[in-house]
């Protein structure tokens, strides 16, 4: 009996090592592109405010009354151009920084933009502009998020989220058979490229699997979200549908007071920090203060209050912590897994740890050719295909980024939705032609074995 | 004198220390968490507290000892707890 249960167990750890080798041979490529990108990822917020102030020199003077002064520059830029359809401010964090208007234009000719204006909030002046798409936060953002693939990059992200997820299990149901008489930390004493690779992997695997699991789990809910809503009916918990009270045209033209609305909302909801403002265009007549409570682990700009454009009375207030569980843990996902809830010093651990998963598909891949070198008696150099694989790859980013920034988001878009789904139309091909050949051999051998 | 063998313990090993570990990194983005938030929240009680399982999981997973990681897990688990 005891015989039978330990031959189950080590028939059961058999087969998860199998599954931790084929789920990580085959998407160790995505795991390692998301790793990089997410480590900087992190970061975003930090990187564009350093590029505001550097190459834009958007800078903010402290303003008179301690409030933000804003409203000339929007009063400008609206009359500037017409045709917007919707704009929003940013207010920065840190006082010196400038704030930044979105405006989304759509002229008569032509595709709709998104630009963003540089205000300078202490004199009330704009200080330059960019095309949001066009921008490095944006690149850093779109290529972790959805790996610039609009078609369904999102979505293989999340698939991505979900085989870390399966590896980092499976690395732990089979930790205790591969240590042996190991202890953690210890190394092997060899000269052996292998067996220092899975020392290093066992171990710095092990050392980071909370972490990665966090990051896997919450990835995948963030990356497969559209298909979720679709197929269990999830909608984002915070709903307010505003009612029509006049034509747009006369909404657009209502001058708001942002002194007093700014007042208004700090009166209703002491406890916001009010963080991107939006006023409505579609003749709703309301003002949205969105924002972050300082000390709660939620994604940003999701408390809420709504303002009546015309007596700025509150309308609707949207405080997560007074929320059910559900709705808090709607929103605790993109927090968690950006690491955005206890300033830089998480945020460099974020990045350390989340390299870990990139080193880990590394290594793993190290770990197969070097036993395949052995297992079949080849020469080559596995180094060669190692290095190969991880130049292709970072040139594949720098490549998207150079076409970012030279010509435009849409063509870097197409470039990367070809370049993706060849590969991997490619790769699931070359499986299933693999896959066929195994079984049709197998089955040639079993009926020339039984004749 | 002939050095014996250290012993190793398979328990410890393979399914303390992994654990202890697994702690530790929600354990350490915690401490952060906590120091991050300390000048708005002023709660010194939940720092000491959280600092100190830090530094029991450390600690317990140098010494592999099993009754300090079980000790030391227990305690970071209840100051995790009590924090929601």
């Amino acid at each position: 009996m005891a015989k039978q249960s330990g031959k189950a167990e080590r028939n059961g750890k058999k087969w998860f090592w199998q599954l931790h080798h084929w789920v990580g041979l085959y998407t160790g490529i995505l795991i390692g592109v998301l790793s990089l990108t997410g480590a900087v990822a992190v970061f975003i917020p930090e990187i564009d405010g350093l590029i505001q102030r550097y190459h834009y020199n958007a800078l903010s003077s402290a303003p008179s009354n301690g409030l933000p002064q804003f409203s000339k520059s929007i009063d400008s830029l609206t009359r500037q151009f017409p045709d917007y359809r919707s704009w929003s401010i940013r207010l920065p964090h840190n006082p010196r920084h400038a704030a930044v208007l979105d405006m989304t234009i759509r002229p008569k000719t032509g595709r709709t933009q998104r630009m963003e204006f540089f205000i300078d909030i202490g004199k009330d002046r704009v200080l330059g502009h960019r095309k949001w798409q066009n921008s490095l936060a944006n690149y850093l953002r779109q290529i972790h998020v959805r790996l610039y693939d609009g078609i369904w990059g999102r979505q293989l992200v999340g698939i991505g989220g979900i085989a870390l997820a399966f590896v980092a299990l499976t690395g732990l149901l089979i930790y205790g058979n591969f240590m042996k008489k190991q202890a953690w930390p210890n190394f092997r004493k060899t000269l052996d490229t292998r067996i220092r690779m899975a020392d290093w992997h066992k171990i710095l695997g092990m050392s980071a699997l909370a972490f990665n699991l966090v990051i896997a789990l919450t990835g995948a809910w963030l990356g497969l979200q559209p298909w979720l809503a679709r197929w269990f009916d999830i909608s984002a918990p915070r709903k307010y549908k505003s009612e029509i009270l006049m034509e747009a045209k006369d909404d657009k033209e209502i001058v708001v007071d942002w002194d007093v609305a700014l007042r208004a909302s700090h009166e209703a909801f002491p406890d916001l920090k009010p963080l991107q403002l939006l006023v409505s265009s579609n003749g709703a007549g309301t003002i949205t203060l969105r924002g972050n409570i300082p000390g709660t682990i939620y994604e940003r700009d999701v408390n809420m209050i709504v303002l009546s454009k015309i007596d700025y009375k509150p309308l609707f207030k949207y405080d997560l912590r007074e929320q059910p569980i559900s709705h808090q843990l709607y929103y605790i996902q993109e927090a968690l897994h950006f690491g955005d809830f206890g300033g830089l010093p998480l945020k460099v651990l974020y990045a350390i740890l989340g390299l870990t998963s990139g080193f880990l598909s590394i290594s793993g891949f190290v770990i197969f050719l070097f036993r395949r070198k052995k297992k079949m008696r080849k020469t080559d150099n596995p180094w060669k295909a190692i290095i190969v694989y991880t130049l292709l790859t970072i040139l594949f980013l720098s490549f998207i980024a150079f076409i970012t920034f030279t010509i435009g988001y849409n063509l870097a878009s197409t470039i990367a939705e070809i370049v993706i789904n060849t590969l991997l139309i490619g790769l699931i091909s070359y499986a299933l032609v693999r896959f066929s050949i195994k079984k049709f051999s197998q089955k040639r051998q079993f009926t020339s074995t039984s004749k | 004198m002939k050095k014996t063998a250290k012993q190793f313990d398979v328990t410890a090993e393979h399914y303390y220390v992994p654990a202890a570990l697994f702690l530790l990194n929600i354990n350490v983005v915690h401490l952060i968490y906590a120091y991050a938030t300390f000048p708005m929240e002023n709660r010194w009680e939940q720092l000491t507290l959280i600092s100190f399982a830090a530094i029991a999981l450390t600690g317990s997973i140098v010494a592999k000892n099993k009754l300090c990681l079980l000790g030391a897990m227990a305690f970071y688990l209840f100051v995790l707890i009590a924090a929601f």
